[in-house]
């Protein structure tokens, strides 16, 4: 899967790679600007609580290796995912227990001051829509339309087999057209808290 | 299903809401960025984390047990000394032979023509606190004299292995990003083909 209809993007990441490898600091941030909202999404489409912090995380420990790190753009954004999938169950095997969880306080289901309306109202029908997957099926289609990550990348990172990571991927997007066709019952602050409980505990 | 339902674009609405975030950098990486902080002491800085803790962690510990055996060595040493010398008083004063000691006392005592008290002090000073054991407790803490001298063995093997056991087992769980990014062979492994580690592990709770 290509990143459909942003091509410069590849562009500008690639270019920055290069300058970042040569030691140009201001390429960094270039891949910051560039990745950064994609990866911050994924961290909080799968539940990551300090979004932010977790998403500082992952640009640092590709950062400080990317010296040993050789490939293009298409590979480096998989890198840095792969970093950000790892990052994101270290986040949330480390949270509370289960038993302690308050979905009032789950990011997803809080609409953050700064949001404006529309951002608001989009992240309220993404999150419910992740929020009526499965955990499997939330982290294929993540890793599969955030990343761009192809089927067999998508299998090596959440150690499943293509077939399955294919069949994933489809009844995920099966089951979020439903949800999104679907009304809303309570769309305004919880939208994804019914399966949470699964999220943590599967991962 | 309708078509309305059919022709919802799943991934791009994902794009959208994902490309509409906007994560602020955390100090550290924002240092990074500006270049304040180099590439070790970014490194340094985001491996603040449980791992070099524990680490410290284990370091710290080692030298509180070293210095826990550094003092059970001179305790056991001064109980023993004190140990020898209320022996050595007792015995004295007694005016008894000097407890069945070892071959050592032998050229001591033989000598009936002098006084217990001359013959019997001495030897008991220089060999009474290792072995006498008799009735009395104070011989416990003379028993446990000899343990000092395995002492500086151990704490040499214990040197090295508090640290590497404190790795281990102090150590967080299985980190599952550092298999991503912990190791070059990774790395360079994710930036030819694929850039997994081994997500199996960091999946299977």
């Amino acid at each position: 899967m290509s990143d459909r209809g942003r091509p410069d993007r590849d562009a500008e990441l690639e270019d920055a790679l290069v300058r970042a490898r040569a030691g140009d600091r201001d390429a960094f941030g270039d891949i910051w600007t560039v990745l950064a909202p994609r990866v911050s999404g994924y961290l909080r489409g799968r539940g990551v609580v300090d979004v932010d912090d977790v998403t500082s995380e992952v640009f640092l420990a590709a950062f400080t290796s990317l010296q040993r790190f050789t490939g293009g753009a298409p590979q480096f954004r998989s890198w840095l995912f792969t970093i950000a999938h790892h990052k994101s169950v270290d986040e949330i095997r480390g949270r509370v227990p289960e038993s302690a969880y308050e979905p009032e306080h789950d990011p997803r289901s809080v609409v953050s001051a700064e949001d404006d309306v529309m951002q608001a109202v989009l992240g309220a029908d993404v999150l419910r829509m992740l929020g009526a997957l499965t955990d499997e099926q939330r982290d294929v289609l993540l890793l599969r339309v955030l990343a761009d990550m192809s089927i067999e990348q998508v299998a090596e990172t959440t150690g499943r087999t293509t077939g399955a990571v294919k069949q994933l991927y489809h009844r995920a997007i099966a089951t979020a057209q439903r949800t999104a066709a679907a009304p809303a019952q309570d769309s305004s602050r919880r939208p994804v808290t019914s399966r949470l409980p699964l999220t943590i505990a599967g991962t | 299903m309708t078509a309305d339902q059919r022709h919802l674009d799943v991934p791009e609405l994902l794009r959208d809401w994902a490309d509409a975030q906007h994560p602020e950098p955390s100090a550290a990486l924002h240092d990074f960025l500006r270049g304040a902080a180099p590439l070790a002491a970014a490194s340094a800085a985001r491996s603040g984390g449980p791992r070099a803790r524990s680490a410290a962690r284990g370091r710290a510990a080692t030298r509180a047990g070293l210095t826990m055996k550094v003092a059970v060595v001179l305790t056991g040493l001064t109980i023993t000394s004190a140990a020898a010398a209320g022996i050595a008083h007792v015995t004295s004063e007694a005016g008894g032979p000097a407890p069945a000691g070892p071959s050592a006392t032998a050229p001591a005592v033989p000598d009936a023509d002098l006084e217990p008290e001359t013959s019997g002090a001495p030897a008991s000073v220089t060999t009474g606190p290792v072995t006498p054991a008799p009735s009395s407790a104070r011989p416990r803490h003379g028993t446990r004299s000899a343990e000092p001298s395995k002492e500086p063995s151990e704490d040499a093997s214990d040197d090295s292995q508090p640290s590497a056991s404190t790795d281990a087992t102090d150590a967080p769980e299985p980190s599952a990003t550092d298999e991503a990014t912990g190791s070059g062979s990774t790395v360079e492994t994710a930036g030819v083909s694929t850039p997994a580690a081994d997500p199996t592990d960091a999946e299977t709770p």
